[in-house]
């Protein structure tokens, strides 16, 4: 990557944990609402990126935002997984010909595979953070609720930023 | 060798996968205890800045709230004033005994701010503008004008980690104002504005709009700060428990200033207690 890429994708990641821990972990919203709008960061990190270094920048990403929501271990838990499922929901969705290197996205993947990919994300994501809160399946119609709640919220505030045309 | 290499560039991805979560999965399964989650908390010194620099933004916005709150807190100072002046002077006067010392001369205040809050999570946390060297310590109280908020779980020189009522791991022992019942303090993480009340034995009588006020049993909290107002009680036929549910004291959503409660005499009821158990 390019020093200009670099930079790019680092303002990106510190604007979106700024986000993330100082408005979207505070919208006290019915109590249930808690969009977890980082996610768009490893949403539309580029595929070209050694894998490696992939699973290292999310749970570097997941571990800044434990250490301001006072939850060591969960966004970085849940976070590493998301980024190491990512290449095979890509595989899944994109057909085989797509060239190697690209930021996933409305303009690059088309509406339907991008929702698709995004929809899959998101929901795991939130899913697992939030049964890691819980850390028990005694509050399970509680996480499920707030999973649905939240990804949906999410998944239209990721739609929102695409470009369509 | 070779084959050793060529087998961790084939699946290095995977073992670094695995040790990631591995390193995460520590950290969550050992956040229970305060130690740990101090080093890793909100009142580490770098979030709490970032937060404290945010929260003088936020403020502005909430501050004819809290002149109001702070004017109306003034009022009912001045009028405990009088009211303590007159019966100071009414003891004085008519025996020559010293006025009885008040139980409150046990315990001081040390006046905070909240420069974090959530009320969205099953394990909420308040972090206070105060911390051990304004003589905050684990496990004091946490109170405001209008009730009790929660207990210190952490502390750095300068800030404070507090578990708040809203948080399924707070239990804290209280009573009926009225009937002297005692009970136990939960919530169930659902709705910020309600707690729930465990271990009252049905044969207590408790009525929908009950005071439920701090039970002084610990060191932690003076006796008789409200908690909570009960809206709801019932006897379920299969269990020896009251279930009951209270509107809390403290309204969670807009806390912006809170008092720690500082025990003079901790050390000394602990040791008697250790020597009690012995």
């Amino acid at each position: 990557m390019s020093t200009n890429l670099v930079l790019k994708h680092t303002l990106r990641f510190i604007v979106l944990v700024l986000l993330q821990v100082l408005i979207f972990n505070n919208i006290r919203f019915l109590g249930y609402v808690n969009p977890l709008i980082y996610i768009w960061f490893i949403i539309s990190f580029p595929t070209g990126v050694n894998r490696s270094l992939t699973l290292l920048v999310a749970f570097l990403m997941g571990a800044v935002i434990d250490i301001f929501s006072n939850t060591p271990g969960m966004y970085a838990f849940a976070t590493v997984f998301v980024a190491f499922a990512r290449k095979d929901l890509l595989q899944l969705f994109v057909p085989k010909d797509m060239y190697a290197n690209y930021e996933p996205s409305v303009k690059v993947l088309g509406l339907p595979i991008f929702l698709k990919y995004v929809t899959c994300m998101v929901i795991v994501l939130h899913l697992l953070l939030f049964t890691l809160e819980a850390f028990s399946f005694q509050h399970y119609w509680l996480v499920l609720l707030k999973t649905a709640i939240n990804s949906v919220v999410t998944i239209l505030l990721v739609l929102s930023t695409q470009k369509f045309k | 060798m070779e084959q050793l290499l060529r087998f961790l560039m084939r699946y290095g991805v995977y073992f670094l996968f695995v040790f990631l979560e591995a390193i995460s999965f520590v950290f969550i399964v050992n956040q229970n205890s305060f130690q740990r989650a101090s080093f890793l908390s909100s009142s580490n010194y770098i979030s709490a800045s970032v937060y404290s620099a945010a929260n003088s933004f936020v403020e502005y916005f909430g501050l004819s709230e809290a002149n109001k709150q702070l004017s109306d807190e003034n009022n009912q100072l001045k009028n405990k004033v009088v009211r303590l002046e007159a019966e100071l002077a009414q003891l004085t006067d008519t025996t020559d005994r010293r006025p009885l010392v008040l139980a409150d001369k046990e315990y001081q205040f040390i006046a905070a701010k909240v420069i974090s809050n959530s009320v969205n999570k099953l394990k909420n946390s308040i972090t206070l503008n105060k911390g051990r060297l304004d003589g905050i310590e684990p496990e004091m109280g946490v109170i405001n004008n209008q009730g009790v908020v929660g207990v210190v779980s952490a502390v750095t020189d300068h800030y404070a980690s507090v578990i708040p009522v809203l948080n399924s791991k707070s239990r804290i022992s209280c009573k009926s104002k009225r009937s002297n019942d005692f009970g136990v303090l939960l919530w169930n993480g659902i709705d910020p504005d309600y707690v729930q009340v465990d271990e009252v034995p049905r044969h207590a009588v408790i009525h929908v709009r009950d005071t439920l006020v701090t039970s002084g049993f610990s060191s932690i909290f003076p006796e008789g700060i409200p908690v909570g107002y009960v809206t709801r009680c019932a006897t379920p036929e299969n269990k020896s428990y009251y279930s009951i549910e209270a509107k809390t004291a403290a309204i969670f959503r807009t806390l912006s200033y809170v008092k720690v409660v500082k025990f003079k005499y901790k050390e000394e009821l602990r040791e008697v207690q250790k020597e009690e158990e012995q």
